[in-house]
């Protein structure tokens, strides 16, 4: 630019200098003028015009006159402009400019490229100027223009007169467009390619004429979906994935949605609409406490603090004679000092003469705070009482009627038993009954006739008997004295009754390496009954050491529990029948065992002392709870599947 | 005829039995007449046309029998009394008469009748014939279980044959030769896996549905047995069929089986239902509704069965002692209490009209003879 400015000066200068002008040139350098208008706009974006050395440096030594110069440095500019104008154009523009100027130089017979494609040699001859770029009036008190290759000074041409320039415009044709490079010193005639150039740029077209500027356009970054992708690569596979880092803020969002956190814009739009429309809202800060506030507060049914009374004359500072206080009256209100509540005020009526000579009261401050606590520290809210009724409380009973599925009336006897009958157990369908009596032995009924079907001896007086549960087996445990015999109802169906007494009637092999703990040997003695104890149903007789109490069977049919009756720390025995094997489970005495339970589906053994009931799991070996029943004497016990326990007092 | 102390109600008195028609004209009866008056009242206007003694008649008010004043039956009913009453009569069920005690070893647990001769099955596993006259016949040993029920199945010609189901899971099919009184089995029915306690043969004589203790009903067929009987050889174990078809469905003990008509049978269980199969398809049917109860005994009633011949009458037996018979007319009080039995009535049987028969487990089985009085 600055250069520019001071080529614009010298070429002032030398129009002053030549008075005389020529038309055609003149309209050319007024062209030129605002052409360097153009420039100056464009080139105050970008003042360096480097990039372009090559270029200029090249052109200097042809353009010997100053005005030509300008020409070629307007031109020049163009090109650069053309280029640093293109940072708003795209990159593909950039092409086109600089062909521009190669396709301007091309003529120019020091070009690089026609250098060495023509072959041309005329560059040799050439006077190139080695000084650089610089002003060139920096010459003008010298003769010379600067200095070749060689070193040897570049000598001004001499200064045609005007008369020569009339003349030479006169002879030659070409004068027009003869233009001194003032970088050299030397004519340049301008060929028709620069002409049409600088004509363009006068147009202020694209300098380019190969430029076509209402090509049609080609919308590639258009809003329409396209079938195949812009580009070859195909998509990843990671755009098709949804993001999880965006699904996690969405549902963030959908999150503070649902709870109300977040309000949708449109939403909190039309709040703000409604309240504008509204128009604010004032809290009323001296209303009186009204229900609501009283409610909101938690305080229901609420008493208002007593209003304190109004001052008597008693309580003026000038109060009529009657009030104040004779000595007697003084002298009593003192001694009530100890019980203040029979006072007849709570302070001395005084009088002063007027309001000014009237103290500060001294108990203000106290008087004060003690209103206060008791408007803080008195709730003022009436207590609501309950009302209930205690017959309210109690559960609405079923009527009895409701109750049954129960019999109500006497069905059946079973007449046969010729002593107390201790203990019955039905058979698992419902078919037999089996009874155990003090006359020494058990009976099987049918359940629906009461017809005694079998009879069998049981050696003692019988304390417990439990039909075997298992659908496979037919088996009866029956507890009589000290011996609980293992029996054969002999009724029922005959598959079932040969298949247990197959099972029964070889006694399993005594594996020698388990050894039997003492305790349980001394306890307990497995014996199978042989002989006529069989005929009569006996199949296998253990007998203990002591009395037995109760026999319950597992729900599988193959373990069996006894309780033995004062049997301290081996009051729970456990059998297994298949395998002629028993166990002591407890090895500390809890009290008198009375009853003792398999649960029928669980693996839990229910053991029933006086007054509570321990549940033992099966499986971890362990105590699982402990009933306290508050009775006085459990003695009997049943399970139901579900979670009840029944017990009998 | 009636003193009027109060109300008189306008009656007519309608009959089906055409030998004691009476003029078909209102009468003004007093509203608290009973049955009794209403007999002598018919009486005195059959005077004439019947002869020989005086008849006794049983009056249906609205479809039961009348056993309280007629006005409360009236009242109890809500007919109105303000139009004429009609009132039907019929010849009063006569009453049965006890002709014979048979006595057994052991409970009679199943009886039936059959023209001549009673079958009857006791708890000692025996079967016993006897004849109309109460001479005993055959005992039939066979049963390892107690006898449950016995039944006819076919009494044509010289050889019949019956069944029996025991407690020892079978049934047996027996085949009788008259005239030589001897007696063979020819078929066991095995398959059930418990004790059996009912049976039934179809009315066409060619099935028997039997269940028991296993929840099952199984139905066999009577026909290839009475064939291929004669020709299996006495010495080799009994002929066993196989069941033609199982029936499950109870959840518990099926305790009686009947057939209603070709392809239904009605089961009653301990499982609280009664169910009523197809026996072609072997699928059930349908349910019941309980449409009235009789109430008269007092404990356990064991035993139903209904009269082969007459519409509404069906006599009942109870672990009360006593066998009961019913008019379906009068559902509060059974027409006649047959009393003898010392035990309970296990069985009882009005298969033959004229004999109404129950079995007890005092061992004894009674006859009753019931006169037929009216055709049904």
């Amino acid at each position: 630019m600055v250069r520019a400015a001071s080529k614009r000066k010298a070429l002032a200068e030398t129009r002053v200098k030549e008075a005389p002008k020529i038309e055609s040139l003149k309209l050319s350098e007024k062209e030129l003028e605002n052409e360097e208008d153009l420039l100056g706009n464009i080139a105050s974006s970008d003042d360096d015009s480097e990039d372009s050395d090559d270029y200029e440096s090249s052109e200097e030594e042809q353009l010997g006159d100053e005005e030509e110069e300008e020409e070629e440095q307007s031109n020049e500019e163009t090109g650069d402009s053309a280029n640093s104008g293109g940072s708003d154009y795209e990159s593909s523009d950039a092409g086109p400019s600089r062909e521009l100027i190669s396709e301007a130089n091309e003529e120019l017979p020091d070009n690089d490229k026609d250098e060495y494609e023509s072959g041309d040699t005329s560059d040799e001859e050439d006077l190139r100027n080695t000084v650089g770029k610089i002003p060139m009036h920096w010459y003008d008190d010298y003769p010379l223009l600067g200095y070749d290759w060689d070193g040897k000074p570049i000598l001004k041409p001499e200064r045609r007169d005007e008369l020569d320039n009339f003349l030479k415009r006169m002879e030659d044709p070409n004068f027009w467009r003869t233009i001194r490079d003032p970088s050299t010193g030397q004519d340049v005639i301008l060929n028709e390619k620069d002409l049409a150039l600088i004509k363009r740029l006068q147009e202020r077209k694209i300098p380019n004429p190969d430029h076509e500027e209402y090509k049609p356009w080609v919308d590639w970054f258009s809003s329409k979906v396209m079938t195949t992708a812009l580009r070859p690569i195909p998509e990843s596979k990671k755009s098709f994935l949804p993001s999880r880092s965006e699904r996690e803020k969405v549902s963030k969002m959908v999150h503070a949605l649902k709870m109300g956190w977040r309000v949708p814009r449109a939403e909190l739009e039309a709040q703000r609409a409604k309240e504008k429309e509204e128009g604010p809202k004032f809290f009323d800060l001296w209303s009186a406490d009204g229900d609501d506030e009283m409610k909101r507060r938690g305080i229901i049914d609420h008493i208002p603090a007593p209003k304190r009374t109004l001052p008597g004359h008693a309580e003026s500072y000038n109060p009529p004679a009657e009030y104040l206080f004779n000595e007697r009256e003084l002298e009593l209100w003192h001694k009530q000092s100890e019980t203040p509540w029979k006072r007849k005020w709570h302070f001395v009526p005084q009088k002063f003469p007027s309001l000014r000579a009237v103290p500060a009261y001294p108990r203000f401050v106290k008087e004060r705070f003690l209103r206060c606590l008791d408007l803080y520290m008195a709730p003022r809210t009436r207590k609501n009482k309950l009302t209930i009724q205690a017959e309210d409380l109690l559960p609405e009973l079923p009527d009895p009627k409701d109750l049954q599925p129960f019999p109500t009336a006497q069905s059946l006897i079973y007449t046969g038993h010729s002593d107390i009958v201790r203990t019955i157990c039905p058979d698992p369908s419902g078919q037999f009954l089996v009874s155990g009596s003090d006359d020494c032995s058990i009976r099987v009924w049918e359940v629906s006739t009461g017809r005694c079907l079998k009879i069998i001896a049981a050696g003692a007086e019988v304390s417990s008997v439990a039909w075997n549960p298992s659908s496979h087996l037919s088996l009866l445990a029956v507890a009589a004295g000290k011996r609980l015999l293992i029996c054969s109802p002999q009724v029922g169906s005959t598959e079932k009754l040969t298949a247990t007494d197959e099972l029964l009637a070889v006694p399993p092999e005594v594996d020698s390496t388990t050894v039997v703990p003492e305790r349980v040997q001394t306890a307990v003695k497995w014996e199978q009954a042989e002989g006529k104890d069989w005929d009569d149903g006996h199949r296998v007789v253990v007998t203990h050491f002591k009395d037995l109490k109760q026999a319950v069977w597992h729900g599988r049919g193959d373990y069996l529990a006894v309780v033995v009756s004062e049997g301290l720390n081996r009051s729970v025995i456990v059998h297994q029948v298949s395998k002629r094997r028993s166990q002591i489970p407890f090895n500390k005495a809890r009290g008198l065992v009375q009853a003792v339970q398999f649960h029928p589906v669980r693996p839990m053994l229910f053991v029933a002392t006086q007054r509570s009931i321990r549940i033992y799991d099966l499986v971890k070996q362990q105590l699982v709870k402990k009933l306290m029943t508050g009775s006085a004497w459990i003695s009997s016990m049943a399970v139901h599947p579900g979670k009840l326990v029944f017990l009998g007092k | 005829m009636a003193e009027s102390s109060g109300a008189q109600l306008q009656i007519k008195l309608v009959t089906k039995q055409s030998i004691y028609a009476v003029p078909d004209i209102p009468y003004s009866v007093p509203s608290e007449i009973v049955c009794a008056e209403l007999n002598t009242l018919v009486n005195e206007l059959l005077k004439d046309t019947v002869s020989g003694g005086s008849v006794e008649f049983d009056f249906l008010v609205s479809g039961e029998l009348l056993r309280t004043p007629l006005v409360d039956h009236l009242s109890e009913r809500q007919v109105s009394t303000e139009e004429v009453v009609l009132i039907e009569y019929v010849e009063r069920f006569p009453a049965p008469e006890p002709t014979d005690c048979l006595e057994h070893d052991d409970w009679v647990s199943a009886a039936q009748s059959c023209g001549k001769w009673i079958l009857s099955g006791s708890y000692d596993s025996t079967l016993h014939l006897w004849n109309r006259k109460g001479e005993h016949l055959l005992t039939i040993p066979g049963h390892t279980g107690a006898v449950k029920q016995v039944s006819w199945v076919d009494i044509g010609g010289e050889i019949c044959s019956f069944v029996s189901a025991s407690q020892d899971q079978t049934a047996m099919i027996w085949q009788w030769n008259q005239t030589s009184n001897s007696v063979e089995c020819v078929h066991v029915l095995r398959g059930h896996e418990r004790g059996l306690e009912c049976l039934a043969v179809d009315p066409t004589h060619t099935y028997i549905a039997t269940a028991g203790w296993d929840k099952v009903i199984k139905l066999w067929s009577t026909i290839d047995g009475l064939t291929d009987g004669e020709s299996s050889p006495k010495k080799s174990k009994f002929d066993t069929k196989s069941s033609l078809m199982n029936f499950e469905g109870h959840k518990e003990a099926v305790s009686a089986v009947q057939w209603s008509e070709d392809g239904e049978m009605i089961s009653a269980s301990w499982d609280h239902t009664i169910k009523v199969w197809d026996a072609e398809l072997g699928g059930i049917k349908k349910g019941a509704l309980v449409k009235c109860t009789f109430t008269s005994h007092t404990e356990w009633v064991q035993t139903v069965r209904w009269s082969s011949n007459l519409e509404y009458h069906f006599i009942s037996g109870s672990y009360d002692k006593q066998v009961k018979l019913w008019d379906t007319r009068s559902p509060k009080a059974p027409l006649f209490d047959l009393s003898g039995h010392q035990d309970k009535v296990l069985c009882c049987d009005w298969s033959n009209p004229e004999y109404i028969i129950s079995g007890g487990a005092d061992s004894s089985l009674r006859v009753f003879k019931s006169k037929i009085a009216f055709a049904a």
